[in-house]
C-alpha cells in the first residue's frame, strides 16, 4: 500500500511537464515591394498570428527557427537572398519583441502565462531583386 | 514491490514533450516597373555652341523592374517656348543616356530617335540621362527647357 502511494505522487509532479500547446498559426501574406531589394507582410501584407496556451501553467520557453524560403519566383537568385522574421509576444507576464533576424531565436515565458499571442512580420531581403512569382516563407514555432 | 517504484517514476518523469507549429508566409509579385526622378537635369552652354546638360547637370532616372519589361526612351522636346527671336529651323534635339548603378543597361550615344532598352527584373538601377540642342542659327539669350519622356511598360 505504500508503494502504491508513492508512485501517485510521482505521476503529479512530473505531468506538469507537457503542459504549453502552440495553437494552430493563421498563414500571413506577403505585400508589396516597399524598395528594390525587400519583399515583405509588412509593407502592404498580413501578419500571421498563433496563441500558445499553458492550462498547468508551468514556466516554458519558445523556440523559433531560422526563416527560410519556401517558394520563389522563376529565375530568382537565391544567392544572398535571406529570409527574416520578426515577432511580438505579448501575454501574462510576457512581453517580448525580436526585430527582423534570420537567425533562430526565443524567448522564455515564465509560470503562469495562460496565454501569450505571437504575431509575425517576415520578409524577404534579395540583392539582385525579385522576379514575378510565387514567394514564400516559413519558421517552425516550438514549446516546450 | 520497492524496486518498482523507480521505473514508474521514470516513466512520467520523461515525458516533456515540443509542440511545434509552422507558420508560413506567402504572397505574388507581377510584372511591375516604377520610374523616378530624383535628380532633375540642367542646361548649360557649351563651348561649340550647342545647348546640353553635359554644359550643365545630367538627370538621374531610377527604374525598379520585376519582370520583363521595355524602357522607351523619348528625344528630348522643348517643354516651354524658347526666347523671343529663337529660330528653330535646323535645330536637332537629342538624348544620351548610360547605367550607372545596378546592373548595366547599354550606353546610348545622342540620337534623335527613339529607343527602346529591354529591363528584366533588377534591383534599383539608375540611368544618367543628357540632353543637347544644336541649332546652326545658335541661340538667342534666355530660358530654355527641354523634356525626355521615358515609358516603361511589359
Amino acid at each position: 500500500m505504500r508503494a502504491l502511494t508513492l508512485a501517485a505522487v510521482a505521476i503529479l509532479l512530473a505531468a506538469p511537464a507537457t503542459a504549453c500547446q502552440v495553437g494552430g498559426a493563421t498563414t500571413g501574406s506577403l505585400g508589396v515591394l516597399p524598395s528594390a531589394n525587400v519583399y515583405g507582410s509588412d509593407t502592404g501584407g498580413l501578419p500571421a498570428v498563433l496563441t500558445i496556451t499553458d492550462a498547468l501553467q508551468p514556466a516554458y520557453h519558445v523556440s523559433v527557427t531560422a526563416p527560410s524560403i519556401t517558394a520563389a519566383g522563376v529565375g530568382f537568385n537565391m544567392s544572398g537572398a535571406v529570409a527574416e522574421i520578426a515577432y511580438t509576444a505579448i501575454g501574462t507576464g510576457v512581453s517580448f519583441t525580436q526585430d527582423f533576424t534570420s537567425a533562430a531565436s526565443g524567448f522564455d515565458a515564465p509560470a503562469f502565462a495562460a496565454a501569450v499571442v505571437m504575431t509575425f512580420q517576415s520578409r524577404i531581403v534579395s540583392p539582385s531583386g525579385f522576379t514575378t512569382g510565387g514567394y514564400g516563407t516559413r519558421v517552425t514555432v516550438t514549446c516546450s | 514491490m520497492r524496486k518498482l517504484l523507480p521505473a514508474v517514476f521514470v516513466l512520467f518523469g520523461c515525458t516533456t514533450a515540443a509542440h511545434a507549429v509552422d507558420v508560413n508566409f506567402s504572397g505574388t509579385l507581377s510584372t511591375a516597373c516604377t520610374l523616378a526622378v530624383p535628380l532633375t537635369g540642367q542646361l548649360g552652354l557649351a563651348a561649340d555652341g550647342s545647348l546640353t546638360s553635359e554644359a550643365g547637370r545630367s538627370a538621374n532616372l531610377t527604374v525598379l523592374s520585376v519582370g520583363s519589361n521595355r524602357l522607351f526612351i523619348e528625344p528630348p522636346v522643348w517643354s516651354q517656348a524658347a526666347p523671343t527671336g529663337y529660330k528653330p529651323s535646323g535645330e536637332d534635339l537629342m538624348v544620351k543616356y548610360v547605367g550607372i548603378a545596378g546592373i548595366s543597361i547599354p550606353q546610348q550615344d545622342y540620337t534623335d530617335v527613339e529607343t527602346i532598352v529591354s529591363v528584366n527584373s533588377v534591383p534599383l538601377t539608375t540611368l544618367s540621362i543628357d540632353a543637347k540642342a544644336t541649332n546652326p542659327n545658335g541661340f538667342v539669350s534666355g530660358d530654355y527647357a527641354m523634356k525626355v519622356t521615358v515609358t516603361c511598360a511589359p
